[in-house]
């Protein structure tokens, strides 16, 4: 131990600067954490735009910085090359890696621990019962920014070299992650049980393997070649892994007519206009699909997890690009959506002169509402054991804004507008909605946290389409739902009922008659779908 | 005595080029050891294994009775390791790094580390990267010394040093020799011809010959023959003469198994009566050129 502390003050005085710089920026954040909402603050004489700092601006620079003090750190004792001077003093490979460890602990963790501790105590939460969760959450960010950077610092010669490789291996994931992205249906990764956790623990493995053999016997290369195999191998199982094989395991195929909602699919009508002159120089072809839902059943959501199209003709020409991933959302009150597909022009110019039938597979879950009770919404700022704090938007009259430790939680809401009297204000131009809408939310692990530095989620809770239409004297407006002090709302927690596969299929059709030509879109809005 | 360095077979290759080849060496306690050779011809790459440094393609190297690539972490608290190479950081104060290093080792000798400050003129208060060359050979050499090694690696200490920092090096080695063994690494043959005790030729990664001073001096000899008529060279001739010429009735050729009775049998074979046969004592640096000379021949 006192070795450990002996190279930690050492470190100390070597990266003085950077320590201040790092407390600063710390500290600067809780500061605009803290600070008044945006609204309040531009009321206040003193406010200066320009001046103004983004939490979006200062928290990736924070990153950006904690991976340079890391570098530093760790390259205070390179682990590259053989003419370093420490190398052949007496160092434990083990306590010079804790000393950096210590020193990551100390400067980035500690500041970082107590900033949000503040700023959930400052939010309105008990900081007593969420240390576990900020625990977890400095835990994870440790894993995805400080691991890693440790990693690199300790396989690199420089700082110089350690920003180039960030750089290659930046642009080395991009490329790869937009070939694996091509392979037909691994978009349903999802749809895999335990293939992410795998794909983690490989990759993490890989590099505390590789740091560690680094800092155990300074095998640049062995430790090098160690980490590049654990990516290949997670990039070989992202390629080779059966995707559909696991979706239809995960989905099994049900009847229609015992499907948790009954989907029709259409075309759109005929366009008035002729397709824009662009169209005939894009590679890849937008369609759209009008769907319509109906009979989900009350106190039950039917998400679309993803979908597979498949064209056949008569003539055997085939297209199946496989299963892509959607977030569509269907309530028992039924409503219209659209499938967005885009295909190769080779591939539509080969069948689009067919007539066929457009196969469409719907990978479904359906989720049933638990816990259901009704809220009254109040004037102010409202506690709720599930929401957590929250309060009407001045600004918005749909919206209920709400912040929480850590996560958003898994939740149905529903506010039925029939059901108390909102009156919109009277210079409002927009039209009221009266018809029953949801917010929701995916269920999360209430037991975890997950990476970030703000240990309080905000997230609204919007109700209503929110769309815009044209009214009898041709003018646009937007349809608003108005919520109100003395509100009901009907909160529900999701639970997975059972995920599902159906097939529809679309007679007779060419792929042409699935051009969306922006036109078409609109008139499907006001007039519905031809079925 | 024991062997505080033992190689066997040692030999590292990049890719097609031989650093070394086969290398059995022994140093003996004691001793202070000089691997002399040309550029290229391994002596850095030696010390590199045997401070575990860089690893051995194959073969053996042991360091104060360790196997060498089992030298970290505490196996260098009785090693005191200096290098023209090493990266001194430049951001610390001399009496900082010195204060840092202390806690190192549980043999630190503070009376001595000033006795070595006072010896090299080191500034205490001076930022490292505002230190010459020689300054920060010597701060160095005194953070070797400071903690009684039983073991000293010096890897080209001399190197691009004024003749009065190489005094102050050599002068503060010799007064810890004593208690250590010295291993250095070094062209600067006059130097290590004043002090080191034994002497390794190192030559294309090949090991030609390592023995002591005493031996070493007494096998090679300058021959010069004065011939009684017309030299000329005989052929072949022995394997044990090098750079062997003739002109204006005079032959000349280094010896390097030098007993004088053998010698002298060997001459009156091959050029029967002579004139005048003189041998003349060499120089390390004499040595070394001619053992050089030999391999650029061959």
């Amino acid at each position: 131990m006192q070795q450990v502390l002996h190279i930690f003050k050492k470190d100390i005085r070597r990266h003085g600067l950077e320590i201040f710089i790092s407390l600063a920026l710390v500290g600067l954040y809780a500061k605009i954490m803290t600070r008044p909402t945006d609204h309040d603050r531009m009321m206040t004489p003193n406010y200066i735009p320009w001046a103004e700092i983004s939490v979006s601006t200062l928290a990736p620079l924070m990153i950006i910085f904690w991976i340079f003090l890391t570098i530093r750190v760790v390259q205070s004792e390179r682990l590259v090359g053989d003419t370093q001077w420490w190398i052949t003093k007496p160092y434990e490979w083990w306590k010079l890696l804790a000393a950096k460890e210590v020193f990551l602990l100390a400067f980035i963790g500690a500041p970082l621990f107590l900033v949000q501790l503040y700023i959930l105590r400052h939010a309105g939460f008990a900081i007593h019962s969420h240390f576990i969760g900020i625990i977890s959450m400095q835990f994870a960010l440790a894993l995805i920014v400080l691991l890693p950077a440790v990693a690199l610092a300790s396989l690199t010669k420089n700082l110089g070299q350690a920003f180039i490789v960030l750089l290659i291996v930046f642009v080395l994931f991009s490329t790869v992650a937009s070939q694996l992205s091509k392979i037909p249906n691994s978009g349903m990764s999802s749809a895999v049980q335990g293939l992410e956790e795998i794909k983690s623990v490989l990759l993490l493995g890989s590099i505390i393997g590789a740091a560690g053999w680094q800092y155990a016997r300074r095998k640049t290369w062995a430790s090098r070649g160690f980490l590049a195999a654990g990516a290949a191998v997670v990039v070989l199982i992202s390629a080779f892994t059966p995707y559909a094989m696991f979706v239809n395991r995960k989905y099994p195929m049900l009847e229609p007519k015992d499907a948790p909602a009954q989907i029709f699919a259409g075309v759109l009508p005929k366009s008035t206009k002729t397709l824009p002159e662009w169209f005939d120089r894009i590679r890849e072809i937008p369609l759209t699909i009008p769907i319509n839902a109906s009979g989900v059943r009350a106190g039950e959501v039917v998400l679309v997890d993803g979908i597979r199209l498949m064209m056949e003709t008569p003539s055997g020409a085939k297209w199946e690009p496989g299963w892509t991933p959607q977030a569509m959302i269907f309530w028992p009150e039924g409503g219209q959506n659209q499938i967005s597909y885009q295909i190769d022009r080779k591939m539509f110019d080969q069948i689009k002169a067919q007539t066929g039938t457009l196969h469409i597979e719907f990978a479904l879950t359906e989720y049933q509402a638990e816990d259901a009770r009704d809220l009254l919404v109040r004037r102010g700022e409202f506690a709720d054991p599930l929401l957590g704090l929250c309060a009407f938007s001045p600004r918005n009259p749909a919206l209920i804004m709400c912040r929480r430790p850590f996560h958003t939680p898994g939740l149905i809401a529903t506010f039925d507008p029939s059901q108390v009297s909102c009156p919109a204000p009277a210079d409002d131009n927009a039209i009221p909605e009266d018809k029953i809408s949801h917010a929701w939310y995916p269920p999360s692990n209430e037991d975890s946290a997950g990476p970030g530095l703000n240990p309080v989620e905000t997230y609204p809770l919007t109700f209503g389409s929110r769309q815009m239409v044209f009214t009898s004297d041709k003018r646009q407006k937007q349809i608003t739902v108005y919520l109100c002090p003395g509100a009901k709302v009907t909160l529900a927690k999701p639970h997975v009922a059972r995920h599902v596969r159906i097939k529809v299929d679309l007679n007779n059709i060419t792929l042409p008659d699935l051009i969306n030509s922006g036109d078409a879109t609109r008139v499907a809005s006001q007039i519905g779908l031809i079925n | 005595m024991t062997a505080v360095i033992r190689t066997e077979e040692l030999t590292k290759r990049y890719r097609r080029l031989h650093a070394l080849d086969r290398v059995n060496l022994e140093v003996q306690e004691g001793a202070i050891y000089a691997l002399v050779g040309p550029n290229g011809a391994g002596k850095t790459t030696s010390i590199k294994i045997l401070m575990n440094l860089i690893s051995a393609t194959s073969g053996h190297a042991a360091v104060l009775g360790v196997d060498s690539k089992l030298i970290r972490g505490k196996s260098y608290t009785d090693i005191g390791y200096v290098s023209e190479n090493q990266e001194i950081p430049g951001w610390m104060k001399v009496s900082a790094l010195l204060e840092y290093l202390r806690n190192f080792y549980p043999t630190w000798d503070r009376q001595l580390e000033d006795s070595l400050l006072k010896q090299f003129d080191l500034p205490r208060d001076r930022k490292i990267r505002a230190l010459s060359r020689g300054m920060k050979m010597k701060l160095a050499l005194a953070g070797a010394l400071a903690f009684h090694p039983k073991l000293i690696v010096l890897d080209e200490p001399f190197g691009g040093l004024d003749p009065l920092v190489r005094d102050q090096l050599i002068e503060g080695l010799l007064e810890r020799a004593a208690e250590s063994t010295v291993f250095i690494s070094s062209h600067d043959l006059a130097e290590i011809e004043s002090f080191a005790s034994h002497v390794g030729y190192l030559e294309q990664g090949t090991l030609r010959f390592s023995e002591e001073m005493t031996s070493l001096a007494a096998r090679f000899r300058e021959v010069e023959i004065t011939c009684a008529g017309e030299s000329r060279v005989p052929s072949p001739v022995p394997a044990s003469w090098l750079q062997v010429k003739s002109s204006a009735g005079v032959v000349r050729f280094v010896e390097n198994q030098f007993t004088e009775d053998k010698t002298s049998a060997e001459i009156r074979r091959l050029f029967g009566e002579v004139k005048n046969v003189e041998y003349r004592p060499m120089g390390l640096r004499a040595i070394f050129l001619a053992m050089a000379r030999k391999g650029d021949e061959a």
